[in-house]
Parts: C-alpha cells; sequence; structure tokens
C-alpha cells in the first residue's frame, strides 16, 4: 500500500506536467498560426516591393561585416572570399583574430595580401590588447584586426570598435551567406527608421554541395542527428522567431548572422564578454536599453536573408552546443529578470520574457521531472494503460503537427528542399524525433541549467571540418584556449 | 514532450477529455502533413506550368524586343487563363530593358492591366501594393491617375511603392502630390527616400527648391529635398540653402542644406558655414568641414587645423580629409611628427596602408 504523501507528491507532479504540456504545445500551436498568417503577408510584400531597386540603388546603408575567427584556419579564406563577393553596394569586412594559436593570422595574410594599416577606432567598448590591424592589398573593402584572445564577445567588440559604418553585420566565420543575403537583411532598416537589430534565418549547409564560397545545390544532411536539427531549425525560424517578430517581441537573433545599428549598441556598450549566450544577451539589453530611455526602436526577424552554417553530426558536439545555448539563455534572462512581467516592457515583458523564462528555461526541469515520475508511476505500479496510451499518442501527435506545420511554412515560402525525399525525409523525421532525440535535448537542456547554476565558463571544444574541403584542418589540433570555439 | 500517464483518481471524465484531444490533436496533425504535401503538389504543378508557358514565350519574346517578330505573335500565344500569369512574366522583362524595349513591353502588358488594376482596391495591402508596382512598371501612364492616388493610401508600403512608380516615370503634375506625401512616410529612412525621389531627375528641381524653402514643411520633408538637390548640383537652390542655415536650427535639415553648399555653394556662403564648425552636433560639425574644403580655400585652413583638436573623431577625420583636399600634406605630416592624438586619422586617410 502506497504512503499518501508520496501518492499526493506524484499527482501534484503529474498536474504541473500536464499543465506544462499543454501550455507549452498550445503556445507552439499558437505560434504556427501567427507565423502562418504573417508569412503569408510576407511573401506578398516580398513580391510587391523590387528589393534589388530598392537597395541596389543609393539608398543601401553601409555595412561592416564583423568576423571574429578563433583556430579558423581550415575555414577562414574561403568564408572570406565568399563574403568579398557578397551583392551589396558599400560593405566593408573586419575579420577578428582573436588570438588564435593557429594559422588562422598566416593564412589570411597570404590569402589576402594583407599589409599592417591604421584605422582609427570609431568607439572605445574596452576588449583584450589589439595588437595590429591589417588592410587588404587586394580587396580595399578587406581588414583584419589581429587581437589577444578575450573570447568571442571580445572579439565581436573589437570589431565593433573598428567599425564606422551605420549598420555591422555579426557573422560566424564557418557561416555562409547567400549572396543577396545583406540586401534582404537591410530591407527592414530602409522601410522603418526605428529599426536597431535584424535577424536573418540560419540553415544547415550539411549535406548541401558548397562550390566557390556557396551552396549550390541544397540536399538534407546524410546524418540523422543533423536531419533532426534541420527539423528543429525550421520549427525554430519558420515557426518561433517570425511568430515573436509579428508580436514585436524578438528575444534572440542568432550570432551566427544579424544586423544591428552600431550606434545604438556602442551606447549600449556592446556585446557582454561574461555569458556564453552574449547573441541573445545584447537583443534583451537593446530591448531594455531603448524602453528605459523611451527611444523608439524595432527589433526584427526576416526569413528570407540565408546564413548556411554547419551543425553538429555527433552527440557529444550537440550536447556541448545545446548546453551552450541553455546556458547562454538563462545568463540572459536571469540577468535582465527585472524585464519578467513588466509592462514597461510590453509584448517583450509581459510575453515573451515568461515563455522564455519559464517555457524555454525552466521547462526542460519540468520535463525531466515528468519522466523522472514516469518511471516512479511504473515502478510502483500505479500506472493505467490506457492513461499511458493516452498521454504517448497525444505527446507524439502534437510533436508531429507542430513539426508538420513547420514543413508547411518552408512549403509556403522559400521551399529550400525541392525534392519529393526531402519532404518525404523530413515528415518521417517529424514522427522519428519522439523516439529519444526530443528526450535526449531535453537532457542536454537540463545539464546546461545545472551548468548555469555552478558558473561553468567556456564554449566546449568544437570542430570544423570546413565546407571548402571538408577535411580536418591541415596543422596541429587546436590548443585548449581560455575560449574554444 | 511527457508521455506521463496520470494516477487513475482522475477519473473517467478526465479519461474522455484526453481522448478527445488526442482525435483532435490527430487531426490537427494529419491536416498540417496533408496541407504540406498538398503544398509541395501545388507549387510543383505551378512551377511545371509556368515553365512549360516561359519556354513557349521565351523565344518569341526576345524576338519581338528585337524587332525581328510583331508583337502580334506573342499576343497570340497567351491564352486567357495565363494573363496574369503573362503580366508577370513582362514585370520581370521590363525591370532589365531599357528605352523602345520597355515600350513594346507596355504595349504588350496593356489588354492585360485591367486585370491588374482591380486589385488596387484589394483588402490586403501587399496586393494592393503588387499591383500599383505592376501598373507602375508596365502602364505608367495609362493609370497614372490610379498610381497618383494609391499616394493616398492608408498603407504606406502602398504609398511608398506608388511614389516610386511617380518617381520613375516623371509628371509635373504630380510631383507637388508626392512630396506632401512623402512627410507621412515617416517610417522610411531619409536616404531611401532621397534616393526614391531624384529618380525624378533634375528636372523637378524646382518642386523640391519650393519645399526646401518652406519653413511650414516639416524639417525631415525638407531635408529630404534638401539631400535630393545636392545630388542634382542644382546651382540655384545654394542661396536658399545658405538662408536655411541663417534660419534654422533642426540639426538634420542642416546637414541637407550642408550638402547643397559643398555640391554648389561659393564663397558668399563660407560665412554662414564657419559659424556652424562649433555648432554642438558632430554631424554639423563634420559637414561644415566639409564644405570649406570644398568651397573655400586657404583662408579656411585655420578654421580646418582648429577641428583636428575636436571630440569627435569623426570631426577629425572630416578634418584630416579637408586638409588633403586642400594639398596641406605638410600640416598632416606634422600631426604625425607630433604624436597628435588623431595622428591614426591621418595615417588612415592620407598614407592608407600604413601603419
Amino acid at each position: 500500500m502506497m504512503v499518501p504523501w508520496l501518492w499526493r507528491g506524484l499527482w501534484l507532479l503529474n498536474a504541473v506536467v500536464l499543465s506544462y504540456f499543454v501550455l507549452l504545445n498550445t503556445i507552439y500551436l499558437l505560434t504556427s498560426l501567427v507565423a502562418f498568417k504573417s508569412l503569408r503577408r510576407y511573401v506578398q510584400r516580398l513580391r510587391s516591393l523590387d528589393v534589388d531597386e530598392m537597395i541596389g540603388s543609393g539608398a543601401a546603408p553601409a555595412i561592416t561585416l564583423v568576423v571574429p575567427a578563433y583556430n579558423e584556419e581550415a575555414t577562414c579564406v574561403e568564408a572570406t572570399r565568399a563574403l568579398l563577393t557578397l551583392r551589396y553596394s558599400e560593405y566593408e569586412v573586419v575579420v577578428v583574430n582573436d588570438g588564435s594559436p593557429d594559422r588562422t593570422l598566416e593564412v589570411l595574410t597570404e590569402a589576402f595580401e594583407l599589409v599592417p594599416a591604421a584605422r582609427l577606432p570609431s568607439a572605445a567598448i574596452p576588449t583584450a590588447r589589439v595588437r595590429q590591424m591589417f588592410r587588404s592589398r587586394r580587396h580595399a573593402n578587406l581588414w583584419v584586426v589581429d587581437k589577444e584572445n578575450g573570447g568571442k564577445s571580445d572579439a565581436l567588440n573589437a570589431g565593433l570598435n573598428a567599425c564606422r559604418t551605420p549598420l555591422f553585420c555579426v557573422i560566424d566565420a564557418d557561416s555562409i551567406l547567400e549572396p543577396d543575403a545583406l540586401m534582404r537583411v537591410t530591407r527592414p532598416f530602409l522601410e522603418d527608421e526605428r529599426t536597431v537589430a535584424v535577424g536573418g534565418i540560419i540553415r544547415i549547409a550539411n549535406g548541401s554541395t558548397i562550390g566557390g564560397g556557396r551552396v549550390r545545390d541544397v540536399r538534407l544532411p546524410h546524418s540523422l542527428l543533423a536531419r533532426l536539427q534541420v527539423l528543429e531549425y525550421l520549427r525554430a525560424f519558420l515557426s518561433a522567431r517570425v511568430a515573436w517578430a509579428e508580436l514585436n517581441a524578438t528575444l534572440i537573433i542568432s550570432g551566427a548572422f544579424g544586423l544591428f545599428k552600431r550606434g545604438i549598441v556602442v551606447e549600449a556598450g556592446g556585446f557582454a564578454t561574461d555569458t556564453v549566450g552574449e547573441d541573445m544577451e545584447l537583443v534583451v539589453r537593446l530591448h531594455r536599453h531603448c524602453r528605459e530611455r523611451d527611444i523608439p526602436y524595432r527589433i526584427t526577424f526576416v526569413p528570407d536573408p540565408v546564413a548556411w552554417t554547419e551543425c553538429p553530426e555527433t552527440l557529444g558536439a550537440l550536447s556541448r552546443q545545446r548546453d551552450r545555448w541553455q546556458r547562454g539563455l538563462a545568463e540572459s534572462l536571469v540577468r535582465h529578470r527585472r524585464m519578467l512581467f513588466n509592462p514597461r516592457f510590453g509584448a517583450v515583458g509581459l510575453l515573451a520574457f515568461p515563455y522564455f523564462f519559464f517555457l524555454e528555461m525552466l521547462g526542460p526541469v519540468v520535463e525531466i521531472a515528468g519522466y523522472v515520475a514516469f518511471a516512479a508511476i511504473l515502478v510502483l505500479g500505479m500506472w493505467s494503460a490506457a492513461y499511458l496510451l493516452a498521454f504517448l499518442s497525444l505527446a507524439i501527435f502534437f510533436g508531429i503537427a507542430l513539426s508538420a506545420a513547420a514543413i508547411g511554412l518552408e512549403e509556403l515560402t522559400f521551399r529550400r528542399y525541392s525534392r519529393w525525399a526531402d519532404l518525404r525525409q523530413l515528415l518521417w523525421l517529424a514522427i522519428l524525433e519522439n523516439a529519444g532525440y526530443r528526450q535526449l535535448t531535453v537532457w542536454w537542456r537540463v545539464r546546461g541549467l545545472i551548468s548555469t547554476v555552478f558558473r561553468v565558463r567556456g564554449w566546449g571544444h568544437q570542430t570544423r571540418k570546413g565546407f571548402a574541403q571538408r577535411q580536418p584542418p591541415a596543422g596541429p589540433p587546436p590548443a585548449a584556449g581560455p575560449v574554444a570555439r | 514532450m511527457t508521455v506521463l500517464p496520470l494516477p487513475l483518481p482522475f477519473g473517467d471524465q478526465v479519461f474522455w477529455l484526453l481522448s478527445l484531444s488526442i482525435v483532435l490533436v490527430v487531426l490537427c496533425a494529419a491536416g498540417m502533413i496533408t496541407t504540406a504535401l498538398v503544398l509541395r503538389w501545388r507549387n510543383n504543378r505551378t512551377a511545371r506550368q509556368w515553365a512549360a508557358r516561359e519556354a513557349i514565350w521565351d523565344p518569341v519574346i526576345l524576338d519581338v524586343l528585337e524587332g525581328a517578330r510583331p508583337p502580334e505573335d506573342l499576343t497570340r500565344l497567351v491564352r486567357q487563363g495565363h494573363r496574369r500569369h503573362f503580366v508577370t512574366y513582362l514585370l520581370r522583362y521590363v525591370r532589365t530593358v531599357r528605352g523602345g524595349g520597355r515600350e513594346i513591353l507596355r504595349g504588350l502588358a496593356r489588354p492585360h492591366l485591367p486585370l491588374v488594376a482591380a486589385e488596387c482596391s484589394h483588402r490586403q495591402a501587399e496586393r494592393r501594393a503588387l499591383a500599383v508596382q505592376i501598373l507602375g512598371e508596365l502602364g505608367p501612364r495609362e493609370y497614372r491617375e490610379q498610381i497618383a492616388g494609391a499616394l493616398d493610401d492608408s498603407a504606406p508600403l502602398v504609398t511608398v511603392i506608388a511614389a516610386g512608380a511617380i518617381a520613375r516615370d516623371y509628371s509635373p503634375q504630380d510631383v507637388r502630390h508626392l512630396l506632401e506625401r512623402v512627410g507621412q512616410l515617416e517610417l522610411w529612412t531619409v536616404r531611401f527616400l532621397v534616393s526614391m525621389l531624384q529618380r525624378m531627375g533634375p528636372q523637378s528641381a524646382w518642386a523640391f527648391r519650393e519645399v526646401l524653402d518652406d519653413p511650414t514643411r516639416p524639417n525631415r520633408v525638407r531635408a529630404i529635398a534638401g539631400h535630393v538637390l545636392a545630388q542634382f548640383n542644382d546651382l540655384p537652390s545654394g542661396d536658399l540653402a545658405a538662408g536655411v542655415l541663417e534660419t534654422s536650427r533642426d540639426p538634420d535639415l542642416q546637414v541637407a542644406a550642408l550638402r547643397v553648399l559643398e555640391h554648389v555653394g561659393t564663397a558668399e556662403h563660407l560665412g554662414v558655414v564657419r559659424a556652424l564648425t562649433r555648432d554642438p552636433e558632430p554631424a554639423v560639425r563634420g559637414n561644415a568641414i566639409r564644405v570649406l574644403a570644398a568651397v573655400g580655400g586657404d583662408a579656411e585652413v585655420p578654421t580646418i587645423r582648429a577641428a583636428l583638436d575636436d571630440e569627435s573623431h569623426w570631426v577629425a577625420i572630416q578634418a584630416v580629409g579637408a586638409l588633403k583636399r586642400l594639398g596641406r600634406a605638410d600640416l598632416l605630416r606634422a600631426l604625425v611628427e607630433t604624436g597628435h592624438r588623431w595622428a591614426t586619422a591621418v595615417h588612415e586617410v592620407f598614407l592608407p596602408g600604413t601603419a
């Protein structure tokens, strides 16, 4: 016979988990619906605008692309070359070598004929020491900042100090921008003078054919783990970010591709160097900065400019990435917790912040508790086959519905995966991901939260294969520095 | 997702509720999957059909544009149900073709444009915008009134597209109306609006002069007019701009007026410009320095030299550029030798590629 307090405890836990489950999935479903409406309008809007004419004219504001690089000797030349061939009238590329112990600086110097050059900083955000500035003899718009290691945020700040255009774009050294991505991501700045930050979509390049710094033929990745991430990215970008942008409550702009107004970011203090989620932290801080000073502003997401990126293909690398993302999320939200339910911050304080705080940050803990209670109930023989089946079905079909909605949104808009086989694969993955993958990601996120509590720092080790050759770096393995990416 | 079974005490009612939810969610999932599949099928079918039609039109349109075949040869190939597609097809070409070719395309589109014009009153702003965009490209003269009317649309997107269409095909009777509406496009950047309006060309300068000279107009609109006039190198605007600088304290308008003077200013305008080198706004000070270098001569060197001690790096860079423009390498070299705080700016502006 079971003790009453244990019975009551499990009952209560069940109720909490059930409420969380219903709330989370209802929100996901609502965001999918909002995204559907928003994307339909967005596609119409794109048809009505001649983006080439709009941006190709003198209207396009000058942009600086800030590319932080740490141990990127395998990818940096190809990636930089691709950046130099973007379709945009006036832009500079500033690669920041963040004290890489490998040959990043040397390969850049050889490939682009870098020579030491003076460049007056436009801001004075504190960073690790800048050793030297270089300018390319081949490309007048290419600069390299060589600095001591200080982490990604520090490198971004060094790039921001060197930037003197009204807008700057942050991209990862291993990302590939589509040729018209800059033109497209700039559009919201022209349409609305209040715009201070815009995020573009990140898509997974694994499995696609890449040549000359371009994604030539879009395919699903070969690895199952990478394919599952394709589906996750579709849900995250086409459903969630579109919907939050529609509600004017964008809290995340991916560090792999985001365009910002330089002045306001400098005014807000640049990127925070004491968090691994510097991208989200900056966006949250910009909201706070503008609201607290009554500065009219807009932070948004546009789904058509694309940055392609390499996603992890091993469980170890993926777990470290998710751990880091969760730490970044938690650090940003805890730091700005005064925005929670604060009407001063509008939809951000009343909707987005509570959603991210309770459902994205703390949600995994509830889920894990649910799994533990599930095990306890099985062990204690309290389970009912009918309920078990009912909840399993509900959870799985909810998951399938949400993933299928994201796939539908992709079909409605950009249709990057054009083969029937790809579509079948994606729909199959929507079912498959419920069998283990979702549970694994929940566990990694819980681990990330635990790391946040114990103040673990650093990026965790990452290995780049490089888009050009897809081979390991030729030189010695990267040394473990204070910040390894 | 949780797969937690509830303990039995929840009772039958909850179970039935749960069952109902499952049915709904299963239907929802099935609906989503079907939607994705149907969308894919429909998109593929449309793409195939469009490709097939365009494969027939492509060789003919090239011959028509070259004058090798009459336009009727192409018109005959367009079936009743394909007219809207044909208009979209012509739109792609008209954006890349100039001169006589463009007129041929407009002639080809003419019989089908009433279809598009009907969409100017669609309830969705995006659909109205697209209709105005098409009319502006393919029927700017026939539908001039409709396009001008779209300037008063409640959606800024439609207004801006109508404004772009009017700016592309300058018609003197619409310019005033257009400039009035520009003031209401508050969210669009000045840079974009200037770029759009300057397409009207110098023949429209009279209208911009009127705006720049009119103190009853919003400063933002006057600033836009100033920037456009600067792009036109419009000589009569010089005196107007100097007048603006004497009367207005709005930094954006001052910068626009200074841009005009940088292009068309004369020595008589320098008095008011010199005073602005001490303005509290760095953008005004920097632009004033640029004007002194562009219009003035050696007499302005002391003022420009003084700007090298400016707190703002941007003003300092303008001053270095100004000294370079006036050929005062000696002064710049002295700055570097004495380790002046803006010596880096000198290196960058004057001696690129050195550190």
